[in-house]
């Protein structure tokens, strides 16, 4: 399948705000980090912005994108609704933020709203036509990367204001989502090992005559030597190991917290778009065959 | 009710004529294909064995107007539609060019028309099926092999153009149009495990084919 980088940029960017929501919200509940609950609300509120943005450029018809929406059952009205929640929680937030210290309530509020919105996001792909997509193993790949993004984000801002009562969490959060998105993503290449597709042995499509057989059993191998190796060991060692590696180094030493948490951060992005380059090459239909 | 196409395979001759005759009536742009024709094989007819013991069948395949169409489901503006045939549908001035559904079908099947910026599949022929035709590919469908109508009623009472000999004493072209034969009254017998559809991931597609004598491929 077409790799979609419009929708690429809408999940990753999306799973920054949410995560970063979320963490920032359990970061209040433990009754920290007063000094980055500013900066970093308002960093979730661009991501999820950004990641707004990228979703319309992959409609073809934007301008009549409020036409409708009126589809419960669609997986993007449903991912409008969760960011509407979402965008609505963080007013919400903010408020109570510059009336003063937040309730644990509101941290707890944040935590939801911000794990909702992915696993919404994630189930608007889970589409039994495509095999590849249509697991577990998507949830827990989002919502590690949720994780290790939001993680590394909240370490970048509380490096960035100096919150000391926060820097080692957040070090520490972005450790833990590191070692996350590198179980998720072997979960992933486990599963994808075992991934059933209709098989019609030989065959010839009049309309691609030189398009060589499809052979869904080779997908395992694609991604772990073939041409998707350098997208899956770059979003596992990017995306996974140095997100955890610099969280680790910094477990107990605030003290360079910043550009160990950029360079997180950007590593944890870097790798969250690998993954899903591989992921839509390797999205085809149940039917691999038309 | 439940307008379907039901194919059989064993007089399908893979001559495309229906692929050429749905680009002709609908205006499919190039590239895309609301019907196109596999060939699947040759393979061998049992485990190990070589040419020319081996065997092959045409696929035509479109939309096959599932009973449960996920493409539906995941349409946000419901541009996408099942209608009351029983056929799907796209609402071209609510399509706002998202493709989930070309992503959410598992036959791939609906293709982004360029110029128009949104999602286009096979109609059926609606134009000419509320007209009391036939679509078009089965129209021309010259081996016969393509019959259509309500599923509900009975794969035998499907149509297809009749025979020559039905025509009477008018044989102009106009009669030709309104004569048909019966499935059940026109192809060879077959079992009910002789007739097949396309993998199922819950959308239950309505079209089936009937494959006698040679292994279907592909899973149901």
């Amino acid at each position: 399948m077409e790799v979609q980088w419009s929708l690429i940029g809408f999940t990753l960017f999306v799973a920054l705000g949410a995560g970063l929501f979320a963490l920032q919200g359990i970061l209040a509940v433990l009754g920290k980090g007063a000094k980055l609950q500013l900066p970093a609300l308002i960093t979730a509120f661009i991501a999820i912005v950004v990641g707004g943005v990228f979703s319309f450029t992959h409609l073809q018809h934007w301008d009549r994108a409020f036409n409708g929406f009126g589809n419960i059952t669609s997986g993007i009205t449903q991912e409008l609704i969760g960011i509407v929640v979402v965008v609505v929680v963080m007013l919400v937030y903010l408020v109570l933020l510059r009336k003063g210290e937040l309730p644990k309530w509101a941290g707890i509020m944040a935590a939801i709203a911000g794990l909702a919105l992915v696993i919404v996001m994630t189930t608007s792909y889970l589409m039994p036509a495509r095999p590849v997509w249509a697991t577990p193993a998507l949830y827990l790949f989002y919502m590690a990367q949720a994780f290790v993004a939001g993680g590394a984000a909240l370490w970048l801002a509380g490096s960035a204001v100096k919150a000391d009562d926060s820097q080692l969490i957040a070090a520490r959060l972005t450790a833990i989502g590191g070692v996350l998105v590198i179980v998720s993503i072997v979960a992933y290449a486990a599963y994808i090992s075992t991934v059933q597709f209709a098989e019609v042995g030989n065959y010839f499509d009049p309309t691609h005559p030189t398009k060589a057989m499809t052979d869904p059993s080779a997908y395992i191998t694609q991604l772990i030597s073939g041409d998707l190796a350098l997208y899956f060991w770059g979003a596992l060692i990017v995306g996974g190991v140095i997100p955890a590696l610099l969280g680790l180094l910094k477990w107990s030493k605030a003290e360079g917290g910043l550009p160990c948490a950029a360079v997180a951060l950007i590593a944890a992005l870097a790798g969250g778009a690998a993954f899903r380059v591989a992921l839509y090459v390797l999205g085809g239909s149940v039917f691999i065959f038309y | 009710m439940q307008n379907a196409i039901v194919t059989d395979l064993n007089r399908c001759v893979g001559c495309l004529a229906c692929s050429v005759a749905c680009k002709a009536a609908n205006g499919v742009p190039v590239g895309s294909f609301w019907n196109k024709v596999l060939r699947i094989g040759p393979n061998p007819k049992s485990p190990g064995a070589q040419c020319p013991d081996v065997e092959l069948y045409f696929l035509p395949l479109g939309c096959q107007h599932c009973y449960a169409p996920q493409c539906v489901e995941v349409c946000p503006t419901g541009a996408s539609q099942k209608v009351a045939d029983g056929t799907v549908q796209i609402d071209k001035s609510k399509c706002i060019g998202c493709q989930f559904c070309v992503m959410a079908c598992p036959y791939n099947v609906r293709y982004l028309n360029e110029e128009e910026k949104v999602v286009e599949k096979c109609t059926l022929c609606e134009q000419k099926i509320e007209q009391g035709l036939l679509p078009q590919c089965v129209d021309q469908c010259s081996a016969r092999a393509r019959f259509f109508g309500d599923i509900e009623t009975g794969i035998e009472n499907l149509e297809a153009p009749g025979e020559p000999e039905d025509f009477g004493e008018d044989t102009s072209y106009e009669a030709m149009k309104v004569t048909r034969v019966k499935l059940g009254d026109n192809v060879k017998p077959f079992t009910q495990e002789q007739v097949y559809r396309l993998p199922d991931v819950g959308n239950k597609p309505s079209f089936a084919y009937i494959l006698r004598n040679r292994t279907w491929r592909g899973g149901e």
